[in-house]
């Protein structure tokens, strides 16, 4: 943290993103660059430290899972996309708070705050939220094969040599297992079966 | 067909692995089997969602390390300060404390103002809507409530005189960011109320040009008409702005 860096471009930082073995690097410089800003805007916001570490964490989340689906068409600076999104899941997550204890007057001025076409990402982003609680709840061995595999694009010969598994069919008829086990777990919620669905239908 | 070839055949076509003629095959049968097309999309998400999943334990690894840097580098910089203290006769020492705290506050006033002062106090303005009045609202009340700003201003015409309609208007570019325009129909509206026996958007038109003023930086014009506005005790928005919030105004314009 000490040794100052170059300062990368906002393309150079979404070129990293989208290339894997860069995202460490991408992700350190933006930390460097916004966690003191964002901090201050949840800070700002009535929030605390803990707060902020929480909604920044998940503020670069949405904002990989929009640079990697080509969702950010680079309308605005990183900068204020991330402030964007970390204003919206802190409004989100204050609504759910006070929707709680029903004390939301004081920030019922904030629901201007939220963007239409944001709002409709954080509804997709809530779908994964869901799913990736459900994968959390998968077996260790299944989520690291999983991750290995869809996350590290690892090949089947080199999940065989890492692994003890038999041959290169058993890691195959594994990966669907746990998929496919992932799949039910979704299919087993109802509500989440639903929201999919609709996601599904209004594309 | 069991579940595993199902979830081949879907990461194959998910991973551009068909032929073309494959791939026209397999988007029919979606077409013509909607579980299938479920499938398929629950496939996908779920691929993401192990991305994201992978994606999110590396965030996880650079927020804690920069964590634990942030707080090596915050406690390696204390000494520092303190030694470029202590060499301070005492009397300096307090005079620069009180220089640097106030230099602080103000930064800190300064600064706040600019960020947050419309955050905070702005209120939108809002056409009280009663059930018994949907079927009355005139085209440009409607089209406010739609928030159709484009529309009001397209179908304002300045021949009009209508303060109602000139309000919406100003309203209109205001919400459009559009404020040299706003703050032209806000001064309008005064000028017209200037000489009118009945008073029309006269207290609004001044609440919102206090906003606009902000907006373009006219930090005078803006606190001398929060005095006006405090200064009658009929106004619709006396005592809205504070002593404090005028004083923040001075200031920022004042640096």
């Amino acid at each position: 943290m000490a040794n100052k860096k170059r300062k990368l471009s906002d393309k150079e930082i979404l070129n990293g993103i989208r290339d894997k073995n860069q995202i460490n690097k991408m992700l350190s410089h933006l930390y460097q660059e916004n966690y003191a800003y964002l901090e201050t805007c949840i800070l700002r916001k009535y929030g605390n430290e803990e707060d902020a570490a929480d909604i920044i964490q998940e503020t670069f989340l949405v904002f990989i899972d929009l640079v990697v689906h080509d969702k950010f068409r680079e309308q605005a600076s990183i900068k204020s996309m991330l402030y964007k999104i970390a204003n919206n899941l802190w409004v989100s997550e204050i609504r759910k708070r006070s929707s709680m204890n029903k004390r939301n007057e004081i920030y019922e001025s904030e629901k201007e705050i939220i963007q239409k076409d944001m709002n409709q990402q954080l509804v997709q982003f809530e779908n994964k939220k869901f799913i990736l609680e459900i994968f959390e709840s998968l077996g260790s061995s299944c989520k690291e094969l999983l991750i290995k595999f869809y996350y590290l694009e690892m090949s089947m010969k080199d999940i065989l040599q890492m692994e003890n598994y038999a041959n290169e069919q058993v890691v195959r008829n594994k990966k669907y297992k746990c998929l496919q086990g992932l799949i039910n777990k979704i299919n087993d919620n109802p509500n989440l079966r639903q929201m999919l669905k609709s996601a599904l239908e209004n594309g | 067909m069991d579940n595993f070839t199902k979830l081949e055949e879907i990461e194959a076509y998910l991973d551009g692995e068909m032929t073309p003629s494959q791939r026209a095959i397999f988007e029919d049968k979606v077409q013509q089997q909607p579980e299938l097309g479920e499938l398929l999309h629950l496939v996908k998400i779920s691929r993401e969602t192990i991305n994201l999943a992978g994606y999110k334990k590396e965030i996880s690894r650079i927020h804690h390390t920069f964590i634990q840097e942030k707080r090596l580098e915050s406690k390696s910089k204390g000494p520092k300060k303190l030694r470029t203290l202590v060499v301070l006769p005492n009397i300096l020492k307090g005079i620069a404390a009180s220089l640097i705290l106030i230099a602080l506050a103000t930064i800190v006033v300064i600064h706040d103002t600019k960020q947050n002062f419309f955050e905070k106090k702005y209120i939108e303005y809002k056409i009280p809507l009663e059930r018994s009045s949907e079927q009355k609202n005139g085209i440009p009340t409607q089209w406010y409530i739609e928030e159709n700003w484009e529309k009001i201003i397209e179908n304002y015409s300045v021949e009009t005189q209508n303060p109602q309609y000139l309000f919406f208007s100003a309203m209109a570019n205001f919400n459009l960011k559009k404020y040299d325009t706003a703050n032209d129909q806000f001064e309008e509206i005064l000028e017209l109320n200037r000489n009118a026996q009945n008073k029309v958007f006269l207290d609004e038109a001044e609440f919102y040009s206090v906003f606009t003023h902000i907006k373009l930086g006219n930090y005078p014009e803006a606190v001398s008409l929060i005095k006006k506005i405090n200064s009658s005790s009929s106004h619709n928005y006396n005592g809205y702005f504070s002593s404090w919030d005028q004083f923040k105004l001075q200031l920022t314009h004042f640096f």
